[in-house]
């Protein structure tokens, strides 16, 4: 549920961007989630489709690469790839004592139509 | 977002006060672009998810006709690299600022529904009240029900409505924070929305996590919903009362959280028959006194 509250902080932060970057429309935006962000990436798809309506992201595609996990183990030190939060170390079976990546949840990057250039070819 | 059609409309929440029928702040009041009797008639793009970052370079671009340095008239890139709870995180830090300013305790209290959260709050109140001033901000999706009977024990109380929103987040208490005036060397609790998911995520600017859970839950909790056992400070095994009538068992309950959090701390209470309660209030006075020494 709280994808919703992600998506429409996305958009928010979009819309400030675009206006901040007087840009006109967004024609795709791309988004890191880890997998150990605790954001389901259908939801959070499905979730910004109802949040970018009738926004500069009305018809912006959605690119969502979700990136992998790792940990450290407390006991033995060894870094492991971890897919859920409660993957626990190959070695001693016991959970990260601190998760090095996976974690995130950021907007990359964006692709917009610039406004100025819109109005000059409609000027022209 | 907006409760009557999740449109993600502004101010959808609601933040009242006890014995008063106007919000103080935020408000539903918004008019819906879109009515359901034309239908809902939208379709966005298509979009699509990546398995793995390693399948790609992160310097793409997806459409074939935009490349990087080379755009189509009109088009550009804009690299944000922002973190999406960075305005959350930033409000957050506020917000514990000014707990550090006031010397304010701060307890953000997250459970599931139904974990005994609001009598345990009756109780602590009830045995803390004249030690030091103690407030409450209280979140549920819908109702004056707790902020009622928080209201009843005399002590200042602002309930936040979500609405639909399943956890509250740190701007909602930064609001709520300025419908009363909090005095300097005090205890405040917020009650969060009964949800052991979303609110893991969501930092309020609080001095301190506490988890409440209850033996009519099921000992394998911890494994479940370990998000919130890692991100919490203090764990609170409530109802101990019905230990004989449940198939709870304790240690493993225990050992599944401190597997999840090793410096996880656990104080085993009945709110209803005080049980291990003493050792609950000593830590909250420890805790209060430690920054008001």
């Amino acid at each position: 549920m709280h994808e919703l509250t992600l998506a429409m902080t996305i958009v928010d932060m979009v819309v400030e961007e675009a206006e901040r970057s007087n840009a006109g429309t967004v024609q795709e935006i791309e988004l890191e989630v880890g997998v150990l962000s605790g954001v389901n990436a259908d939801a959070l798809e499905f979730a910004l489709s109802l949040a970018m309506r009738n926004t500069v992201l009305e018809n912006a595609f959605v690119l969502i690469v979700q990136t992998k996990g790792s940990g450290r183990c407390n006991q033995c030190d060894r870094v492991f790839a971890m897919t859920e939060i409660w993957t626990t170390c190959p070695g001693c079976n016991m959970p990260a004592g601190e998760i090095l990546s996976g974690d995130a949840m950021r907007i990359v990057s964006l692709v917009v139509n610039d406004q100025e250039e819109i109005d000059s070819f409609a000027l022209k | 977002m907006c409760d009557i059609c999740g449109c993600g409309e502004p101010g959808s929440y609601k933040i009242r006060k006890a014995g008063l029928d106007d919000p103080v702040e935020g408000g539903f009041e918004h008019s819906h672009p879109h009515g359901y009797d034309q239908g809902h008639i939208h379709d966005h793009n298509h979009s699509h998810h990546h398995p793995y970052s390693d399948d790609h370079d992160h310097n793409h671009s997806h459409n074939e006709d935009i490349i990087p340095g080379e755009m189509a008239t009109g088009k550009r890139i804009i690299n944000l690299g922002k973190d999406i709870l960075e305005k959350n995180n930033l409000m957050a830090e506020r917000n514990r600022g000014f707990f550090e300013a006031k010397e304010v305790f701060c307890i953000n209290m997250v459970s599931s529904p139904g974990s005994g959260k609001t009598t345990l709050l009756e109780k602590t109140i009830v045995k803390l009240k004249d030690k030091f001033p103690v407030y409450v901000i209280e979140g549920d999706q819908q109702s004056m029900l707790d902020a009622d009977r928080i209201a009843k024990l005399g002590i200042p109380v602002v309930q936040i409505n979500t609405g639909l929103g399943c956890h509250l987040d740190a701007n909602m208490v930064n609001k709520a924070l300025k419908s009363f005036e909090i005095k300097s060397h005090s205890l405040l609790f917020i009650e969060n929305v009964g949800n052991l998911v979303c609110p893991a995520l969501f930092d309020l600017g609080e001095t301190s996590r506490v988890l409440v859970m209850s033996v009519t839950e099921g000992d394998d909790k911890p494994v479940k919903y370990s998000a919130m056992f890692r991100s919490s400070h203090l764990c609170l095994i409530n109802k101990t009362d019905l230990l004989p009538y449940v198939d709870f068992q304790m240690d493993s309950a225990v050992n599944n959280a401190a597997v999840m959090n090793p410096s996880l701390e656990f104080f085993k209470i009945s709110a209803k028959t005080g049980e291990g309660m003493d050792l609950w209030f000593a830590w909250i006075i420890h805790n209060v006194s430690k920054i008001n020494p």
